[in-house]
């Protein structure tokens, strides 16, 4: 009850004391948004599965090194980069037939948009069209609720090119969604 | 490109956000947060008790230096005195540490073994049936090389050679079906089959079908797949990232992670 009141830095901070309600509070406002990213970025449901719980593992294995400032972009940053780790991956296991270029783009195949029946499922599927740089500032900023400036450092980039990745992220995703809206 | 479209696109966005990780990936979190807190609350335990079997052990090494200088007779007397002392506690809390250590490890075996530690030891006839049957692919692989072994299916592509039983749809069949299975069942209807360690299956029930997802290890139910397959083996293949889909038969399609073939998927329909 009065954990909803507390901020997730003052929550981390009760967990690390020993307060497993305190972990589940946070648990509970992380849940489902860190999930999601991982699965917009565009793993599939097992691997964003493990992903997933691999990001939980790191924030209870890592605790000790968390500086106590950020904890969502914290959280996100190990989301993110256990994502780029495990489709790093997968290319380097794919470079022998595949030609590099063809792998780092969208992994939504033209036949599954084609499947998308309606706006619901297209939006899914157009995010997976998006450049991953533009996916993940859009993501970063709808599902993590980051600002631009936040995101910026945790895509160690300018604030002014985040700025511009979310506005071509937006226009391109209103281009495929032009029949929903 | 007007601000009401952006707020058409997010109000789209926001209705999309319905998947979620699974109650059984939620318990795993909670027990694996838990034990790490446990651990640290233990750790001074540990060492108090460390602290006291050491300064214990000490004296008593002490103890017997002093007997051997004094004579046999009093060593005699002595040496029973540590198990009187009971001693037999002192190990404990390292055994505790021990456990304790190991933690990070189990936890990750059980990420992909969720129920592992409720189920039963299996029984030797089920080991042994359970090793004569993973023992093909892994006497193919080393008598081969794996290299042979994939040359010599992309020799075959046009044959995929596997064996997709029909299977139970329901959790109690599907346990049925092989000794040390455990089942999961999602509140969307998923079914997670884990043979011992492993998620070997998965049943997602669609609008007029079923869909399965299988992994190795799945050959105890009777679905028999050659795991050297790769997808230079086959034409019809999706985007590499991050799985590559391809065709292998008419019904099945394997999703390859690189140049390994990580699972496969296919329907069948639950009346046929």
């Amino acid at each position: 009850m009065q954990q909803d009141n507390l901020t997730d830095e003052a929550l981390f901070a009760a967990y690390r004391d020993g307060d497993m309600a305190a972990f589940d509070a946070l648990y509970a406002r992380y849940r489902q948004p860190v999930f999601l990213f991982l699965l917009r970025r565009g793993h599939i449901h097992a691997v964003a599965e493990d992903l997933f719980h691999d990001c939980w593992m790191r924030v209870v294995d890592d605790r000790g090194q968390f500086d106590g400032k950020h904890f969502r972009g914290w959280i996100y940053r190990i989301a993110r980069n256990l994502s780029i780790d495990q489709i790093r991956k997968a290319q380097i296991r794919a470079t022998d037939d595949v030609d590099p270029a063809e792998a780092s783009v969208n992994p939504i195949s033209t036949q599954r948009q084609q499947e998308a029946e309606d706006c619901i499922e297209l939006i899914k599927h157009s995010i997976g069209v998006l450049p991953m740089e533009q996916r993940d500032v859009f993501l970063l900023h709808q599902e993590a609720e980051l600002t631009l400036q936040q995101i910026a450092e945790l895509m160690a980039v300018g604030r002014e090119t985040i700025k511009s990745r979310l506005r071509y992220a937006m226009q391109q995703l209103k281009q495929l969604m032009a029949d929903c809206l | 490109m007007s601000e009401q479209d952006d707020l058409k696109l997010t109000a789209l966005y926001q209705k999309s956000r319905q998947e979620q990780p699974s109650a059984e990936l939620d318990r795993q979190i909670h027990n694996a947060a838990s034990r790490a807190i446990y651990q640290k609350s233990r750790h001074w335990l540990w060492r108090f008790s460390t602290a006291a079997v050491v300064l214990l052990s000490f004296s008593v090494v002490l103890n017997l230096l002093v007997d051997e200088m004094e004579g046999p007779e009093t060593l005699v007397e002595e040496q029973v005195l540590p198990e009187s002392m009971d001693m037999a506690q002192a190990p404990a809390p390292v055994a505790e540490e021990e456990s304790a250590a190991g933690a990070p490890a189990e936890f990750s075996a059980a990420r992909r073994a969720p129920l592992i530690t409720e189920a039963p030891a299996p029984s030797a006839p089920a080991l042994a049936k359970e090793k004569k049957l993973s023992a093909e692919p892994m006497l193919s692989s080393r008598m081969l090389g794996e290299d042979s072994a994939v040359a010599s299916r992309m020799q075959d592509a046009t044959q995929p050679v596997q064996e997709i039983p029909r299977l139970p749809f329901t959790l109690a069949e599907l346990l049925e079906l092989a000794e040390d299975l455990r089942g999961v069942e999602r509140a969307d209807a998923t079914i997670n089959l884990y043979h011992k360690d492993k998620l070997i299956l998965r049943v997602q029930p669609q609008a007029d079908s079923v869909r399965y997802m299988a992994w190795p290890g799945a050959h105890v139910l009777g679905v028999k797949v050659d795991w050297f397959y790769k997808p230079q083996s086959f034409n019809r293949c999706s985007q590499p990232v991050p799985y590559r889909r391809c065709e292998l038969s008419e019904q099945v399609e394997g999703f390859f992670e690189g140049q390994r073939l990580d699972h496969i998927r296919w329907s069948q329909q639950p009346g046929e």
